[in-house]
This record gives C-alpha cells, structure tokens and sequence, in this order.
C-alpha cells in the first residue's frame, strides 16, 4: 500500500496534467488550474517550510557546539529572525518600506559583491590552470581566447575580423552542440517521465 | 628570464593576481577608451520587435534576475522602459524570483523619472506570486485573476488605466524575458507561446545564459535577444543613451585582455620548465648510463 497508492497517484495525477496539455477542455483546464496546480504550490510551500527548520536546526546546533566556522551559523540564525520579524509583524509586511530599505541596502550589495568577485577567482584559476597540455585544451583555450574578445570592442580594434569569429564559433559550433544537448536531455527527461508515471521507476518511495 | 624566475612566476601569490586583475577591470573607469561598438542581429531583431509593435501593446517585462546581474540588466531595463514608454505601449512588470519585482522598480527608476512615467497608467508591477504554473495558467484566461486582482503594493489590478483591455495572456503584444537562470525564458514559452497565447517573445540574457537562448532565438522562439553587458552596450547606442553599460564595456575589454595575458604568460612558463625539467631529465639519463 505504501508503494502502491503514491504510484497510483502519480500516475492519475499525470495523466491529467497531460490531458489537460495536449487537448482543450475548459472544465478539466480549471480543475488543473484550481486544484492540481495549487496543490502543487502548497507542497512547494511545505517544503520551503521543512527546510527552513532543517537550515535551523543544523545551525543552532552547530553554534551549541562550537563547531568550525559556527560565527558564520550565527550570523545566518541572526539575519533570518530579524528579516522574518520585519516580514511577518511590520505593517505592508514585505512591502513595508523600512523592510524594503533594510532589505534593499543589504542583500543585493552582497548577491553583486559575491558575483564579482568571481572575477578575480576565474583569472588566478585561469592563470594557474589553463595550460595547453593537449589539442582538445589548446583548441579549448584558443576558443576562449576569441570569445573573449570577440565580444569586446577592444577584440575588434586588435584584430577586426574578431567579431565574425567569435559569432561564428557561437553560432554554429556552440549552438549546435547546444541544441544536441538539450535535445538529448529533453528525451531523457521524458523517458523518466513514463518510468515515473507508469511505477518502473520507484527508488524515490518508501521501502515495502 | 631563467627557468627559476619563470617558475616563481607561475607560482606567484594569487593576491598578485587579484592586485593586476583589479587594476585592469578599475583603471579603464577612469580614462575611457570610447571604442566603438557594433550592434549585432540579434540586438537589432530585439530593437525591431518593439519598434513595430502595434500601438498602445501590452508589454510584459518579466524580471525573472538577482542583484548579482545589476551592471547587465539594469542599462537594459534604462533603455528598455524608455523605448516601450516612447513607442506609447503599456508595462506590465512580473517576475518569479522573490527579488524580481523590486529590483526591476528600483533599477528603472532613473527611466520612469526622466520619462515622467506614472505608476498605474504608464506602468505597474504585479508582484512576487508562488506557483509558477498556477499563475500561468491562470493568466490564460484570466490574468488579473490569476494575481489575485492585486498589484506589487497590494492596490487593486482592475481599475487602473494600464490593464484597460488586458484580460487574458493572449492579450500581450510582447513578452520580454529578462532570464538570469531558471524560471526563464523556457517557462514562458511552454506556458505561454507553445499553446498559441503570445508568439512575440524576446529576451534580455545575463552572458551567461546567452549560449541556450541563442538555440531558442535561431529556432524562432524568441525573435531577438540583448545579451550580455555587450547587449546592454549596443542598446544603448542603438537607443541614443549612452551609460554604464557603454562605459563598462572598456572595463570589461581590458580585463578580458588581462585574463587573456595572464593565461599566455602562464603557458609560456609551463613550456619553458617542461623543456628544461625534460633536458635535466635526459642529461641525467646520459650520466647514469
């Protein structure tokens, strides 16, 4: 029973879904719509839930423990209880404009600090790592090279062809592989889709 | 330079490295090179698709980003608001990232003020919703609806002059997907595009999501595409603004040259320890032999 209601509902509930894609019927579009689609964004909502305390749990018990690093933990536990005060018990909730302000001078600085120093971490790891050890590396390294500056004015003023290079490499040969790729994931995609919906696939539920 | 000093070269502290990057990506900042640059199709398929768009066109501006894509999409969302606000169209803004919706505010703000745009009339922001599919689904039918007849500050959707005459999702003229990772451009074509509701589709990508909307753009899903800081770049001359997108692409020139430099350099002195480790090698050999 435990096996085999979840596969039941699994597929009942995909087969829908799939109706519902493929053929136009107004009545199954709203039952999808109001129940299917909304159980799915309470689940999803459950689940943010779920992790929130599991995120918690570990990380209190980390600073409780003095674990590596645990200023971090407590740094994190800190900023989640001050944003959720201000979210739920501010009048606007997130919409407030001290929330807003609070949020807006913190978080996004960090997110674009955090990105751009990517930067810096790409060129030391470039620099030490990207050696033309084989032709697969060097055709890979001279790649990036024409990418690089094909995509700046400053590739154009050293060489002007760069450009049409650079487009031609990511027209043809990337886009190509690209489409090959995501081809290749989308039928993989569907074949775990049936093993999903029909029961063959059954790792993901619990043990007889 | 002999082989020691070329091997401390390669084994340099990486703050080194950092110290000459930063020197690359800040420096041109200050002195601009004004280099010029090129407006590739895809960019002016982008520009063409707003400037023939029937008057008075719904336009959803989706801001499906994070704070870390700031120096790409904001000059886009500058230029972006601008063009539609001139061409006399109307914004519809969305986004399902959390921090979509205010950041698209905040970023166009300088255009929404130097245009005189209002709020409500000229544009309006629907607000962060959970549930992507839900609300895309709703959409086709009933849009309002589906955002539960409240907008980014919880005033009421329906009695505000931007929504006059916008019912349902095959009421947009044109859908642009600013896509910094997933959700992204490929939710609203299966959602919106693929069952017939908005064919006009067109997409702001981060450089790093250029390389899968350019399979989307050669295929015809998405009719133009502004990639990159690149993108952002060729907009903005293509629109008459020039700004920091323009200015950030000297930065980012000099230091694509200094990444490129330091890779050079790396593997001149990988080739030149290699050889001399492989003639010690040999004449070691020749000795013991």
């Amino acid at each position: 029973m435990r096996r085999t209601l979840p596969v039941a509902l699994t597929f009942i509930v995909g087969v829908t879904a799939m109706i519902n894609t493929y053929f136009v019927n107004p009545s199954l579009a709203a039952f999808c719509t109001r129940y299917l689609a909304r159980t799915s964004t309470v689940s999803s909502a459950w689940a943010v839930g779920l992790g929130t305390l599991n995120l918690m749990r570990i990380h209190i018990r980390r600073i409780n423990r003095r674990q590596d690093n645990w200023q971090y933990s407590v740094s994190l536990v800190v900023t989640y209880v001050i944003f959720l005060f201000l979210g739920v018990f501010l009048v606007g909730h997130q919409n407030n404009h001290f929330f807003q302000a609070f949020f807006n001078s913190i978080q996004p600085h960090l997110s674009s600090t955090m990105f751009s120093v990517l930067c810096f971490y790409i060129a030391s790891a470039a620099f030490r790592a990207f050696r033309m050890r084989s032709m697969e590396a060097t055709m890979m390294l001279l790649s990036a090279f024409i990418i690089m500056l094909g995509n700046v004015p400053i590739g154009a003023a050293i060489f002007p062809p760069m450009p049409q290079i650079s487009d031609w490499i990511m027209n043809q040969i990337n886009t190509s592989s690209l489409r090959a790729m995501s081809i290749g994931l989308s039928m993989g995609g569907i074949a775990q889709t049936m093993r999903n919906l029909v029961g063959i696939e059954r790792g993901h539920l619990a043990a007889e | 330079m002999s082989v020691d000093r070329w091997r401390k070269f390669i084994h340099m502290d990486k703050r080194i490295i950092y110290l000459i990057m930063c020197i690359g990506v800040v420096a041109p900042m200050f002195m601009t090179f004004g280099l010029p640059i090129t407006v590739e199709r895809p960019m002016q398929d982008f520009f063409n698709v707003i400037e023939n768009l029937p008057p008075d066109s719904i336009v959803v501006v989706a801001h499906e980003a994070s704070p870390s894509q700031i120096s790409e999409f904001k000059p886009m969302l500058i230029c972006l608001m601008t063009h539609i606000y001139q061409k006399g169209h109307r914004i519809v803004i969305q986004s399902f990232w959390a921090q979509g919706n205010a950041l698209a505010l905040e970023w166009s703000k300088s255009a929404f003020e130097a245009n005189g745009m209002i709020y409500g009339t000229d544009y309006v922001c629907v607000g962060y919703r959970t549930g992507l599919t839900a609300i895309m689904d709703g959409a086709r039918t009933n849009y309002i609806n589906a955002y539960s007849d409240r907008d980014h500050y919880g005033n009421t959707l329906s009695t505000m002059p931007v929504m006059r005459g916008f019912e349902k999702a095959s009421d947009i003229g044109l859908v642009v997907i600013f896509t910094g990772g997933s959700p992204g451009v490929g939710e609203y074509i299966s959602n919106w595009q693929s069952r017939g509701d908005v064919m006009n589709m067109i997409a702001c990508a981060a450089a790093v999501q250029i390389p899968p909307e350019m399979v989307r753009y050669q295929a015809g899903m998405l009719q133009g595409i502004c990639g990159g800081m690149s993108g952002a770049a060729q907009y903005e001359k293509i629109m008459g603004m020039p700004g920091s997108a323009t200015s950030g692409m000297d930065s980012q020139g000099i230091g694509h040259l200094t990444i490129i430099l330091l890779v050079i350099l790396g593997n001149i002195g990988y080739f030149i320890i290699r050889n001399a480790e492989a003639k010690e090698r040999a004449s070691r050999d020749a000795a013991v032999s």
